[in-house]
């Protein structure tokens, strides 16, 4: 989904405009990659227009994340196209390394055998959803003010008693006082689960390095915070992206592993935050399959750099072929938990206005996916957890495709910033 | 094993769909809604990318 105020979060840009920005990076993509008549490896068009394309956004005040963002998506497509043509799943296509990945991007992998690394994956069957807490969301029934006109849930005890999540990602504000108390609230409807695992993200709210230290002594001395404390994975991206490359963070990440998000933006960047204390990275297709894939081969190369992982995260992916590819390509990499919440903030393909043929062409290619009643089609969730068995079907991870019809041409993207 | 394909690009179709919030959330100081009653505008939007391959060899 194209969200305002994740790429780019200045408030100098408002929501329509990030909106714009979005779709100015897509026109950029598609005009570079469609007049390029040369022919080469899926991979080989993403790297041959890679550094063109965040110059191209520079220029037009676009940064970095919204830059690759238009690649990202036109990546997609062409490998959707690749594995359709070669009639092979995109987890086969990956493993036989048919867009041609190599280390053109990465110099750190040079001697990197990435076919081996490819060829060695192995698509997971199911993967457990990790259900965002955001800042606004209600924690109990009680305390929902306004609820929508569906049958779905809205506060997390009602999230938790319909899904059977065991795996959950904290937002915080990076406000001490504030984030203590809503984590202590989090943690009372948590606590009365058997088990449960969480993930925390400052989505890069906190100032200082310092401000985190705070919220860490705090939490780890507050018995409320007990058991959350101890069920914390890891802390995603604290410190804005200006901030999150340059500071040292290794006496940080004695508390907890620490991950970069938003601050992943360019192919150069994990290996830099790995060398500040940084153990992870998120895999995120609105930021690259790529970028996804050549992460995770650093990850498996850690040998010579100490532990490091990679995470699933996306709060918004929809309903269609965005759900189903970012699916394939954390399943592919092994992530056994991924952010899923698209689902709950958009109800399913009704929530897209997606034609009942549409909706019963997904149901019919994805049935362990899917489910459809008299409101319309959405994602399964039993007991916490997803099933990705359909999405191995030819093409990259959908037997299905959107009703062009009712799509509409992408508006003209907007004035340049600068 | 390396079976990688090469191809040129014929044509990029590019499209959207609005979507629909069913609840507002918040990505750092913006909060995100949409109209309801007691709720302010945002509309959002689904991108959609068709790529049309042609000439592949190995």
């Amino acid at each position: 989904m194209m969200m305002p105020k994740w790429f780019d979060k200045s408030l100098q840009r408002s929501n329509e405009q990030n909106l714009d920005d979005l779709r100015r990076s897509l026109a950029l993509a598609a005009q570079a990659y469609g007049s390029e008549h040369t022919a080469r490896t899926a991979f080989g068009h993403a790297a041959s227009h890679y550094r063109s394309l965040l110059a191209a956004g520079a220029g037009e005040g676009l940064n970095a994340l919204v830059a690759s963002f238009g690649a990202a998506l036109v990546d997609r497509a062409i490998l959707d196209a690749v594995c359709h043509t070669q009639k092979m799943s995109f987890a086969t296509a990956i493993q036989n390394n048919v867009p041609g990945i190599d280390a053109t991007l990465t110099p750190d992998l040079r001697e990197f055998a990435f076919a081996a690394f490819l060829d060695a994956l192995l698509p997971v069957s199911t993967i457990a959803v990790r259900h965002t807490v955001g800042l606004l969301d209600p924690l109990a029934s009680s305390d929902v003010a306004a609820r929508p006109d569906d049958d779905l849930p809205v506060a997390l005890d009602e999230v938790i008693a319909r899904y059977g999540h065991r795996h959950f990602k904290l937002k915080l504000a990076g406000d001490g006082a504030q984030d203590f108390e809503r984590l202590a609230q989090i943690a009372a409807v948590l606590d009365t689960l058997p088990q449960y695992a969480v993930t925390l993200d400052g989505n890069e709210q906190f100032d200082f390095v310092e401000a985190v230290h705070d919220l860490w002594r705090a939490a780890d001395a507050e018995p409320r915070l007990a058991r959350l404390s101890s069920a914390t994975l890891y802390l995603e991206q604290p410190l804005p992206r200006e901030l999150a490359l340059s500071a040292d963070v290794h006496e940080l990440a004695r508390f907890k592993p620490l991950v970069i998000d938003e601050s992943d933006a360019t192919f150069d960047a994990f290996p830099l935050a790995r060398r500040l204390g940084y153990a992870g990275v998120s895999s995120k297709s609105c930021k690259g399959i790529y970028k996804s894939l050549v992460n995770a081969a650093r990850c498996s190369n850690s040998i010579n750099t100490g532990s490091a992982f990679i995470t699933g995260e996306d709060l918004t992916a929809q309903a269609g072929l965005a759900l189903q590819q970012d699916l394939a390509l954390v399943g592919l990499l092994g992530v056994t938990h991924v952010e899923r919440n698209g689902h709950h903030y958009v109800d399913g393909f009704t929530g897209q206005d997606a034609p009942r043929d549409e909706q019963a062409a997904f149901q019919h290619a994805h049935p362990d996916l899917y489910e459809t009643t008299v409101r319309g089609t959405r994602l399964v969730i039993r007991n916490g957890m997803i099933a990705l068995g359909s999405i191995g079907c030819s093409g990259f991870a959908s037997g299905a495709i959107p009703a062009i019809e009712s799509l509409a041409p992408m508006k003209t993207a907007a004035v340049p910033i600068t | 094993m390396r079976n990688e394909v090469k191809f040129s690009i014929v044509a990029l179709d590019l499209f959207e769909r609005p979507v629909r919030l069913r609840l507002p959330f918040r990505f750092g100081a913006a909060t995100l809604r949409e109209r309801r009653k007691h709720l302010s505008v945002r509309k959002f939007a689904l991108p959609m990318v068709a790529a049309r391959p042609a000439g592949r060899r190995k």
